[in-house]
């Protein structure tokens, strides 16, 4: 299935909420409640569902959605 | 009489807003609004007072009566602003729901306080629906998005504020007319509802002037939100009781996009939290020598101790003072504080603010000697103290003795008279500057499934200074696993909020309980932290 379709399901269940359109623009501030906090559940899900890992480091640099897919397609197609 | 008080008029709207009118600051910038998205808006006190005017009809106009309580559910944006003046003006209690919060966390604020009204935007509206049916006393709601009214008793606040007149007379207001509601965590038992007064005003203005330091002529960044007290005391009421324009932002923590507002808006003094300092503090030092920050005089803190590491850091890397400041939702405004014209102790709470007068107390009230840690507490009486708690006299009667408000702090006083934060006599957890009820998380993971019993601590983290560590026992059939941890966070999440989310989660065979059945969290906390148990006499397991 389409990474974004996926990321767009687990959002919904992260925040509870049907209405979630994920585009690869979309930021924090487009998605009620997506603080520092929500950040942690979001790696979590996004970890749970994909089996992949992502370090401390890769967190903060994923600006938007876009970014969060690549990173999940390249740990993907590495393996990892 | 005051200079922030005219014709004893004690009313917090109307001194923001139409007596800086009067004043001559008509057309000074009051806000300047900055969206996550970079669009900006500029706001004058004529603006401010207008669009508040408007919305106190508006409330008129929905039967809304004074000493009603109403709140807004509203990220950081204009219309709080308005909504929360206009409420101030028509002498409603007014109250401010942080953002995030889940619906178990908004049916105990709303349900205790019994709130007539609330402004929210649509998209929270989903989660007041599906406690409506337990909020009997809610009245009317009105949504900040929207050309149109949704439902009966659903309001659209730019159709409201479209048919309504921007002249409104704000009636005197006594000194001692409630005025802001902020819910604080306790240890035990719900939230407690900190009313406050509108002489308030007092404090919060000489603390602007004299702790922030801030001058008419100043451009002030406070980052806090307005569901917390800083929000509104140091976000709304000090600085525009004063006339000074303010930046507000709408977008989280980003460092360059902060230090880019601090550069291009000229920001002269900013008050923010150890939290979000700690986090600059990793951030690659390159990123801050591409700003200029010579507009910048100072920078305050709040909310949870300030590491002396920062300070050092600021001044080496930034070239600026921070000035850590002390106060909680209880006090109304800074009590405690290092500020300019004070020596920094780097650490140090400081020393008290004009007309506050603290003391270090042992249990039994006797003074303690100077560097003997005690109940940190301060004598009754500052104009901005809370009135009492909504529906709770016994607890906050329980809060004072012989004329000294304890503060639930524990702290020592030095030889110099600076006051050293030690740590809180009960099990409140202060993550990120927020103060999170063990007793809430642990309520919430009780309605999970799995979950037969919890415990939840405090655990000191790098950034946040402390953290949510959630103990939990689960019935037999089960086991932990990560999608179990998944579903806890977001149970927790969604139910509280998302600051009270267990950044850790151990499974544990058995919550440790007195013989009264009380949960011992200080035995999950020694066990956590691998230190001495101390007397466990009176453990059941």
């Amino acid at each position: 299935m389409d990474t974004l379709i996926q990321l767009t399901t687990l959002f919904r269940e992260v925040f509870l909420d049907e209405s979630i359109i994920l585009t690869t623009s979309t930021t924090s501030s487009d998605v009620d409640g997506w603080d520092s906090f929500a950040y942690l559940n979001i790696l979590m899900a996004v970890e749970n569902h994909f089996g992949i890992s992502i370090s401390d480091t890769e967190a903060p640099n994923l600006r938007n959605i876009g970014d969060m897919i690549a990173l999940i397609e390249n740990k993907i197609s590495a393996g990892n | 009489m005051s200079i922030v008080i005219k014709n004893n008029q004690h009313n917090i709207g109307h001194i923001c807003t139409t007596q800086q009118l009067e004043n001559g600051l008509a057309e000074n910038v009051a806000m300047r609004w900055i969206s996550a998205n970079d669009d900006r808006r500029d706001y004058t006190f004529s603006d401010l007072d207008n669009e508040s005017n408007r919305f106190a009809n508006a409330l008129q106009k929905l039967g809304a009566e004074a000493g009603d309580v109403a709140f807004t559910f509203l990220p950081k944006m204009p219309e709080q602003f308005f909504a929360i003046l206009g409420m101030l003006k028509m002498k409603l209690i007014t109250g401010t729901l942080f953002a995030n919060f889940g619906e178990d966390a908004l049916l105990d604020r709303l349900g205790d306080s019994q709130a007539k009204g609330l402004i929210t935007k649509k998209s929270f509206l989903k989660k007041i629906n599906r406690i409506r049916g337990q909020l009997p006393a809610l009245r009317w709601v009105i949504v900040v998005d929207g050309d149109d009214h949704i439902a009966e008793n659903v309001f659209s606040y730019s159709r409201l504020m479209a048919e309504t007149s921007a002249n409104f007379i704000t009636l005197p207001t006594d000194p001692d007319t409630p005025s802001m509601l902020h819910y604080t965590s306790g240890s035990t038992g719900k939230p407690k509802g900190v009313l406050h007064r509108h002489n308030s005003i007092f404090h919060q203005h000489a603390t602007t002037k004299n702790v922030l330091g801030l001058k008419s002529t100043d451009v002030f960044w406070c980052t806090a939100d307005q569901g917390w007290v800083t929000g509104t005391s140091y976000g709304i009421i000090g600085p525009w009781c004063q006339g000074v324009t303010q930046v507000h932002y709408g977008g989280g923590y980003d460092a360059e996009a902060w230090f880019r507002l601090l550069q291009d808006e000229k920001i002269t003094v900013w008050y923010t939290a150890p939290t979000a300092l700690r986090m600059l503090l990793r951030e690659d030092t390159a990123l801050f020598s591409r700003f200029d920050l010579s507009s910048l005089r100072h920078i305050c803190s709040v909310g949870e101790p300030l590491n002396p590491e920062v300070i050092t850091w600021a001044r080496r890397t930034l070239g600026k003072e921070i000035y850590d400041t002390w106060f909680q939702t209880e006090t109304g405004g800074i009590m405690i504080a290092n500020r300019p014209g004070l020596e920094i102790r780097a650490g140090s709470m400081g020393q008290p603010v004009e007309g506050i007068v603290p003391a270090i107390l042992a249990d039994d009230g006797a003074m303690v000697a100077d560097g003997e840690q005690g109940n940190l507490c301060v004598k009754a009486g500052w104009p901005s103290m809370f009135i009492t708690f909504i529906n709770n006299e016994q607890a906050y009667n329980s809060k004072f003795r012989d004329g000294w408000y304890y503060t639930g702090d524990t702290a020592i006083r030095d030889a110099n008279g600076y006051y050293w934060f030690m740590g809180r006599s009960d099990d409140i957890i202060n993550t990120g500057g927020h103060l999170v009820s063990p007793f809430e998380v642990e309520s919430a993971l009780l309605e999970i499934e799995e979950i037969a019993e919890s415990g939840v601590i405090a655990a000191p983290h790098e950034i946040l200074f402390e953290k949510v560590v959630a103990f939990v026992c689960l019935h037999q059939q089960y086991e932990f696993t990560k999608e179990l941890e998944l579903k806890i966070r977001l149970y927790v999440s969604n139910k509280v909020s998302s600051i009270a989310t267990p950044q850790e989660i151990i499974p544990i065979a058995a919550i440790p309980k007195n013989k009264s059945g009380k949960i011992m969290r200080r035995v999950l906390k020694a066990q956590y932290l691998g230190t001495e148990i101390g007397d466990i006499s009176t453990l059941e397991i």
